[in-house]
């Protein structure tokens, strides 16, 4: 689909055109995202104190923040949260996609729209909940464990428990929309194709592999993009639900910057150089996210 | 033939049961606070698995919210609906021109902006956080709805949605119109928009979602009473009464509708656009 | 034409003139950021500048704005950077040192008058000095760590109060049921008080050049917790967070529990019904000498570069330090939840306010206030190792030898990379 190759009479038109519609955009993001990026970048190389004069420090800040041991538990803890979501959640939303194919018109309208309002219902609800039902003493799953004759379950004492507790509620919360975009992607798929190869003798499995994979390759990168960035930058659920406990094994960077913002132990410059590291965190975990999958379907044409 | 008959019933009752089931899981919490908000304070958080109706069922924690003269809960509801609904107009139209542009037109410069565009994605918001202030307060913004509405407005995943979208649009329509002489923007308005309908239903209520339930941005730009958004007065709720949660249960409750309502009307639309998209 | 230039020039120096001349008979405006604290908190907040604005004899008038405390820090750090902050706001103790040394805030000795700083308790007036000076005026004091017991569980079974850490245990087996757990022992920021008492200094050393947390009191102390873990006598998994522990014994959940004196509130709003059945007390020590709790609470400030520094101190010490009674109505709203920093208001409130009959506020402003200490101010890095090695005491089963040590090894870690000793304000 080439998008080359326009009548010249036209190209002095799409320039002015071109411009035209991509100016508002850019001036907001101008105005309100890279100027202050900027100044916060400018900022990060000081020790930046609001009254008085900021003394630059070259790279200290960044150098602080990567040696400092709660910052690297909280990564250590994020990439655990990447690697317990993101496959599951593109595993269960496609499964779940497939299944909304397969229903009746009503009861597809129903099932969408009620998967759709967890989307809707805020960080602090969703973890009064989950809070609620796995909850020591009074929570519904240890009822049912005690029921069963068996000890009560310290779900946030563990530390393992305690982050599958707020995957299960991050996961929870992403259900529905992203089962959406994956409905979506699957209905897109032209028929054709399937009859196609079905003239050609094909069976279920082929089918799968050979034209619905490689025909979502495009709607994974989205969903598997949109998962990686939003998990990295997780606070509200674990910030709620467990404020990093058990002793820190829940504590995400996005929580860790934010406690120092609070507190005076550390200049602004160094919130805003840790800030900026997990910036790269998140912009080289996606463009690996990104070929990753991309590759692979290269390799099937 | 029976035998065709007897495995589609069995799909049918495995599609259901999942659909239930999952159907379920997503409404029980929603159905959960709104059952909660009638509860008297100290129930609401004494976690009991046998009680999950109210022992009374109170209409206090309503009484309360709409009471409350301080931080006036349906304002702040108008308030908040005209930020919304306003920025995810705006939202909606600045983007979807980036993303046609980027999709389907050519001009000097368009992968280097391409790549600015996108690049805003990857910032966490704390990053900017302080010096975005500085930068709206020193445009006199502060205490306005203009500081509530412009700074989001432009958004790399939204552009990035769009441009998918638009790249996918057949060209025959785009070349036949082009050869009546019609001009790249009356393309955009008379060909595409008509077609997206639903990139501009998800993004749009992406966006009215986003700005319905944001807190600590209006809580850092905004005092005067009459710009309070609905997520700064429900929290407020909680700090001025200790164990308030079933007001701020009732306050989430009721300000978790409007998005349901508009999810409702729109999502025949989302569906059935989403299916020419094709994000290829 | 010249005639109508000098009448129009006129005219435009008059209409410029005329607000400042304006100004100079009316009041001048004070500007002061509040926190959203509680209802009776807030008006009374309101009610007091109300006051002040309306008092004829005061040349400043207040405007009052009101701040979420989930985006309170957010504000300040950004409208610090855009040079917006108000004349005066609150702060809490344990940021008070830092705003000094960092010199968001400016000293007020010379603001507010003698006879006020004298009025003040000395350990309250040492937490609000920095190199000599004092940089705001205290406005209540909330101790951290407060003991709720339910005095009728402990009647039945023949219990007495437990001031030692033995005694306490065996209290919190003997009311454990299958039920109702005999105690809690969140070990969150709270745990500041219970290392100090334990060992008798913080687990950094004074010049904040090494760890010091090894010695036999940290090692005594996490036996002890270590001990209502393994034995099950508290809950494995906090049943809410230390905040809001209070309600716990309020509502059936535990039998003793800590917390802040701000549960005392909480029990009054939302259980009235218990209070008879709830007594307090300082926690236990190991020996059974005083516990010393740490003390937080909020304050006046004002910041570096006020515009109207003496009209800050003015209404700051009118609402505070001057009238004994004014002062006291505070903690009258706040039903004696909180306490007072000054001589006088504390007895005015013991002779003649219904606090003399009030057993709570009595036990904490005897047993627990007078041995209160500051919060630590050293970096939450070093408190969140030592809350590691009583994690790892209580959950990984180490010795408490073992875990200390592990923390020590980390808090030098962290000393060293950060030049730490070099930190300490003098």
């Amino acid at each position: 689909m080439s998008t080359k190759g326009y009548h010249s009479p036209t190209r002095r038109m799409d320039l002015r055109t071109g411009y035209l519609m991509v100016i508002p955009s850019l001036v907001a993001l101008f105005i309100f995202v890279y100027v202050p990026l900027f100044m916060a970048l400018q900022k990060s190389f000081t020790n930046w104190n609001f009254y008085s004069a900021s003394e630059p420090v070259g790279f200290r800040n960044f150098e602080l923040v990567l040696q400092n041991q709660l910052f690297r538990k909280s990564i250590v803890n994020i990439l655990w949260f990447v690697l317990m979501i993101i496959p599951a959640q593109m595993l269960l939303t496609f499964l779940f996609a497939h299944a909304l194919k397969g229903m009746s018109k009503h009861l597809g309208a129903f099932a969408k729209t009620a998967v759709y309002v967890p989307t809707v219902i805020s960080g602090i609800v969703a973890s009064v909940i989950f809070l609620f039902i796995f909850n020591y003493q009074g929570g519904i799953i240890n009822y049912l464990v005690r029921q069963m004759g068996m000890k009560r379950i310290a779900f946030f004492a563990d530390p393992w428990l305690a982050r599958g507790i707020i995957a299960l509620t991050s996961m929870w919360m992403g259900f529905g929309s992203l089962s959406l975009i994956m409905y979506a992607g699957l209905m897109n798929i032209p028929v054709s194709y399937y009859e196609a190869a079905e003239v050609d003798g094909a069976n279920t499995r082929q089918k799968f592999l050979r034209i619905t994979i490689p025909s979502m390759k495009n709607v994974f990168i989205l969903v598997a993009i949109s998962l990686t960035t939003g998990t990295l930058q997780m606070f509200d659920l674990p910030y709620l639900m467990t404020g990093g406990n058990p002793v820190n094994n829940t504590l995400t960077p996005m929580m860790y910057i934010y406690n120092n913002f609070k507190s005076a132990d550390y200049s602004m410059g160094y919130t805003v150089a840790a800030a900026l590291l997990m910036m790269i965190v998140i912009g080289t975990l996606s463009s690996f996210v990104f070929r990753l999958i991309r590759s692979e379907k290269s390799q099937d044409e | 033939m029976m035998k065709t008959k007897s495995r589609h019933s069995l799909a049918i009752g495995v599609f259901t049961a999942i659909a239930l089931v999952v159907s379920a899981i997503s409404l029980f919490p929603l159905v959960w606070m709104i059952i909660s908000s009638f509860k008297e304070a100290k129930e609401v958080l004494k976690a009991n698995p046998l009680r999950f109706f109210p022992t009374v069922w109170v209409r206090e924690n309503y009484v309360k919210l709409f009471e409350e003269t301080t931080y006036p809960f349906l304002q702040a509801m108008q308030s908040t609906a005209l930020v919304a609904v306003s920025a995810a107009l705006l939202s909606v139209t600045i983007n979807s021109m980036a993303g046609y542009a980027y999709a389907r037109l050519n001009f000097r410069g368009k992968t280097l902006l391409w790549r600015l565009s996108i690049f805003t994605m990857y910032i966490p918001g704390i990053t900017i956080l302080v010096t975005s202030f500085v930068v709206v307060n020193s445009m006199g913004l502060l205490d306005t709805y203009w500081v509530l509405i412009l700074p989001g407005l432009a958004s790399a995943y939204s552009i990035f949605f769009f441009r998918q979208f638009f790249l996918n649009m057949p060209m025959a329509t785009e070349e036949a119109a082009l050869i009546d002489g019609a001009t790249r923007f009356r393309i955009f308005l008379s060909v595409f928009i008509p077609n997206a309908k639903s990139p501009y239903v998800i993004m749009g209520t992406g966006a009215f979602l986003g700005y319905w339930n944001s807190f600590l941005w209006p809580a850092m730009t905004v005092t005067n009473t009459q710009y309070l958004q609905v997520m700064q007065v429900i929290r407020s709720y909680n700090n001025m009464y200790s164990n308030a949660y079933g007001v701020v249960l009732a306050g989430s409750a009721l300000a978790a509708l409007p998005p349901i309502i508009v999810f409702l009307i729109f999502q025949r639309h989302i569906v059935k656009g989403l299916m020419i998209s094709g994000i290829k | 034409m010249k005639r109508a230039l000098a009448v129009i020039l006129v005219a435009v120096l008059a209409i410029t003139l005329m607000p400042a001349a304006l100004a100079a008979e009316g009041k001048t405006e004070v500007v002061l950021w509040n926190q959203i604290f509680e209802d009776w908190n807030r008006a009374w907040s309101e009610k007091m500048v109300e006051e002040f604005n309306a008092d004829p004899n005061q040349k400043y008038t207040i405007k009052q704005e009101f701040v979420d405390g989930a985006a309170w820090d957010e504000k300040v750090a950004a409208a610090r950077a855009a040079n917006v902050m108000p004349d005066m706001f609150l702060v809490n103790y344990s940021n008070l040192k830092w705003n000094a040394v960092d010199k968001y805030i400016q000293p007020l000795d010379d603001l507010i008058p003698q006879e006020a700083w004298d009025d003040l308790h000395d350990n309250v007036k040492e937490m609000i000095t920095v190199n000599g000076q004092k940089f705001a005026y205290p406005m209540m004091l909330e101790p951290a760590v407060v003991m709720y017991y339910r005095k009728d569980l402990l009647a039945e079974k023949n219990l007495e109060v437990p001031k030692t850490w033995e005694e306490f245990t065996n209290v919190a087996k003997e009311l454990t049921t299958n039920d109702m757990y005999g105690a809690t022992m969140n070990y969150e920021w709270s745990m500041w008080g219970w290392e100090y008492t334990a060992a008798g200094h913080w687990p950094i050393a004074d010049d904040w050049a090494s760890a010091n947390n090894q010695d036999q009191g940290y090692v005594d102390l996490l036996t002890f917790i270590g001990d209502l873990y393994a034995n099950e006598y508290v809950p494995l998994q906090p049943l809410e967070g230390y905040n809001g522990s209070a309600r716990l014994v309020a509502d059936d959940s535990v039998a003793i529990t800590f917390s802040g004196s701000w549960g005392i509130a909480a029990i009054m709003n939302d259980y009235p019904e218990m209070a008879e059945k709830i007594g307090v007390a300082a926690a236990p020590t190991k020996d059974g000498t005083p516990f010393k709790s740490t003390v937080g609470g909020w304050t006046y400030v004002i910041d570096a570069k006020a515009r109207q520094p003496e009209g800050a101190a003015a209404f700051i010490h009118w609402l505070l330090g001057e009238d004994p009674g004014r002062t006291a109505s505070f903690f009258e709203a706040a039903n004696f939840s909180k306490y007072s920093a000054r001589k006088s208001v504390d007895e005015y409130l013991a002779t003649q306010t219904a606090a003399k009959d009030d057993q709570w506020m009595q036990t904490i402003s005897q047993d627990i206030i007078p041995h209160a200490i500051a919060e630590p101010i050293y970096a939450w890095d070093i408190s969140a190792q030592m809350l590691t090695a009583i994690g790892e005491v209580v959950t990984a089963g180490l010795s408490p030898e073992e875990a200390l040590a592990n923390a020590a090894e980390q808090i030098n870690q962290f000393i060293q990379n950060n030049n730490y000793s070099e930190k300490k304000p003098d």
